[in-house]
């Protein structure tokens, strides 16, 4: 049988894999080899040969395998191997409980077991008298697209996506380019219809259709990947299964990813030798430990500015100086401090994590260069997790020293690249982490991309012209006199309008603020000189006081009112909280209206709720403030002054 | 951002802030307008100090006025 790999668990005596067909979904036994490794107080070569002669179904031997933390004093480790996870699960037990011997690379088995195998979900398989058996090759970017049907499902309520104890009213279901709105009664007919191998459902919908839940697909979460084709890339990279890497923490990919390379080099992965700082002064504390560099600029409109990015810069420095718990801060032949670093680094051999990343920023650039955005954003996001995962101590290969070289070395980078720009004639706007905004600071200066080649030589570090603005608008913090270092806007010269941190991009902001920022853009976007954008800013400033005399006059619909807020810990594949949820007790989307007796449930909310005009006035006028029209010219500002005066004096 | 050490702005503020209070609370009016004119420069070299460990507020305020000074002589014309 052939079909692509979608999910597995470990079942009795083997494991069961679904796999795709053409009808629907295979569920095949087949055997998959599990492994442990024990570190043992006895020889573990006696211990092996007594597993051996007592157990039918796992086999015992012994293996040299490297010492964490730094990789270079050999053990012999006790290596037990079956195909059934339990029997596995039964002897380290049986070991642990009598204090014989202490299981390490204690690792996603399934994932691990499955990425060693060459036959990671995600990918096509053939699964023949119980093997299973690779049929493309797993490490080429450039995959056929697997042919995995899927239905997303969303229940819809007066508000838009409901939310538990919510009256659903239908349910949008789509498959493929079909789009269409069921009756609740009709959903599982109508996901029948699509025929899909996965139904992708939030919690909250498989919570209000237990009828969801059924053999006849999988069910998984939205994608935290972005999408089907982003699951499948981080279901291929891990060895995870595609409903657990759907909902996994990008951690958990990486850590999977780090996990099945360690163990590929025959490293013991132990938590209990943790990785300890060692002492150092306050002063030496002091100069490590600050964030990425950056710019607080000065707000205001900016003509004619490029904008240079760094490709990945965090990941790059981590490749290009090697820097992983195992190399860095540990003694060593030949340790140096790369250029704008802290702590020496071991250069003999490549780290955990530099090999990680290596190989995913060259899968990203030849995906990027064939035009498969979706799995290269899925890639991205492992590379940007993959820094902040470094200096969290409780990650496999986590360093805090190798995490400090990071954003030391970013630092000196970007001074660099600022240097660069202003040798080359430019004026240096504002730089953030990874970007610099440059404006000519005379008539005759070089292309933007000979400044991005002369840093790049520099460096060492690859760099491109993201954007070339027609204009870039940096919008003031609340004191008016700093701009904002993470909100901007710009017409870019390709016509398009580019937002970074406005209230329209942000999650929570109310769509009736959302669609009065963005109609505001559309018509700065119009200006191609100072005089036309002096006179959008002024229709944009007639626009939003229409909006404010909408509001004022009861004449918003309350659904884009709804302001809606995520809550933590979000009880995800939890078997009980899935039961409490479907009885109506918990949640983790919280969707309400401000009324003048405070925030209002949409569960709650009956015709005729009188809504908090001057908070979302407030909302309104901040919205204003942040594309540059002046608030205190639009009506209703009264109100706001006195809630923001009442706001300030209760604190 | 950092784990231990605060962020330098912050920081830098709270000292332009207590210093604010000596600039009001100096006798002569004028000298109270000029001491403020000048801590209003005091943040200028704020940025820098994501880039440099700070070692003490006092000492990014004095680079920061010493900056407008020194700017404001090299407009004048009379370095």
């Amino acid at each position: 049988m052939e079909g692509y790999l979608i999910d597995a668990s470990p079942a009795t005596e083997g494991t069961e894999l679904v796999l795709t067909t053409e009808h629907g979904l295979a569920r095949v036994k087949a055997r998959i080899r599990y492994s442990a490794h024990v570190l043992t107080r006895p020889d573990p070569q006696i211990l092996a040969e007594q597993i051996m002669s007592s157990e039918d179904s796992v086999e015992a031997l012994v293996e040299e395998m490297l010492a964490p933390p730094d990789y270079k004093v050999r053990v012999r480790v006790l290596m037990l191997a079956s195909d059934d996870l339990r029997a596995l699960a039964r002897v380290v037990h049986w070991l642990e409980a009598r204090g014989i011997g202490r299981e390490v690379n204690r690792v996603h088995k399934l994932a691990v077991a499955l990425r060693m195998n060459n036959t990671p979900p995600g990918s096509l398989v053939s699964v023949e008298s119980g093997r299973v058996s690779p049929l493309e090759d797993i490490d080429d970017p450039l995959y056929e697209t697997p042919s995995i049907r899927y239905a997303e499902v969303t229940a819809l309520a007066w508000h838009g996506p409901a939310i538990l104890g919510d009256r659903v009213g239908g349910v949008m279901i789509r498959c493929g380019e079909e789009e269409f709105v069921a009756r609740p009664e009709e959903v599982v007919d109508g996901v029948r219809y699509c025929r899909p191998h996965v139904v992708i459902a939030r919690f909250e919908d498989r919570a209000l259709f237990p009828g969801l839940d059924s053999d006849e697909w999988i069910v998984m979460e939205p994608p935290l990947a972005g999408s089907m084709e982003g699951v499948i890339e981080w279901s291929r990279i891990s060895g995870l299964p595609l409903p657990e890497a759907a909902a996994a923490p990008i951690g958990k990919v990486l850590t999977t990813a780090e996990a099945a390379e360690a163990m590929r080099r025959g490293y013991i992965l132990d938590p209990s030798t943790p990785r300890i700082e060692g002492w150092r002064k306050v002063w030496e504390l002091a100069a490590a430990d600050l964030a990425g560099g950056g710019r607080v600029p000065e707000p205001g409109t900016y003509w004619g500015v490029a904008q240079l990015d760094f490709n990945s810069l965090y990941p790059s420095i981590i490749v290009k100086h090697n820097l992983s718990a195992e190399t860095v801060g540990v003694a060593c032949r030949g340790g140096t401090v790369p250029e704008g670093g802290i702590h020496p680094v071991c250069m003999d051999k490549e780290g955990v994590v530099p090999s990680v990343l290596r190989k995913l920023i060259w899968r990203r650039a030849m995906q990027k260069d064939a035009g498969l955005v979706k799995r290269a954003d899925a890639v991205k996001w492992l590379l940007v997790a993959a820094f902040g995962y470094l200096g969290y101590r409780n990650s496999l290969f986590g360093s805090i020293q190798a995490y400090e070289n990071v954003t030391s070395i970013a630092r000196h980078t970007l001074l660099k690249a600022e240097a660069v720009a202003e040798k080359m004639g430019y004026r240096v706007i504002h730089s953030i982490v990874d970007s610099i905004f440059i404006q000519p600071a005379s008539p005759s200066v070089p292309q933007p991309e000979e400044v991005a080649a002369e840093i790049e030589m520099v460096t060492g570090l690859s760099i491109r012209v993201e954007s070339r603005y027609v204009w870039l608008t940096i919008p003031a913090i609340k004191d008016g006199l700093r701009g904002a270092a993470n909100k901007y806007f710009g017409l870019t010269a390709e016509g398009r309008v580019k937002v970074k941190g406005l209230a329209m991009v942000r999650r929570d902001t109310p769509k009736f603020v959302k669609d009065a920022q963005s109609e505001a853009l559309t018509i700065l976007a119009s200006a191609r000189n100072p005089r036309e954008y002096e006179e959008a800013l002024s229709s944009a400033s007639a626009l939003f006081a229409e909006k404010a005399s909408l509001l004022l006059n009861d004449e918003v619909s309350l659904a884009d009112l709804v302001i809606t807020k995520r809550s933590s810990p979000t009880p995800r594949r939890v078997p009980q909280a899935l039961a409490a949820a479907r009885a109506g007790l918990m949640g983790g989307v919280v969707k309400y209206v401000m009324t003048q007796a405070g925030p209002l449930p949409v569960t709650h909310v009956k015709e005729g709720v009188r809504i908090d005009k001057v908070y979302y006035l407030g909302l309104l006028y901040s919205a204003a403030r942040e594309v540059g029209v002046d608030a205190f010219t639009l009506p209703g500002k009264g109100l706001v002054a006195g809630y923001n005066a009442l706001t300030n004096y209760l604190g | 951002m950092g784990r231990t050490i605060p962020a330098p702005r912050p920081v830098i503020e709270a000292e332009i802030r207590r210093l604010m209070k000596v600039a009001n609370a100096l006798k002569d009016p004028e000298d109270r307008e000029v001491a403020k004119k000048l801590l209003q420069c005091a943040s200028r070299a704020a940025d820098a100090y994501r880039f440099v460990p700070l070692s003490d507020p006092l000492e990014a305020v004095l680079i920061g006025v010493m900056i407008c000074l020194a700017r404001e002589r090299l407009w004048r014309g009379t370095s």
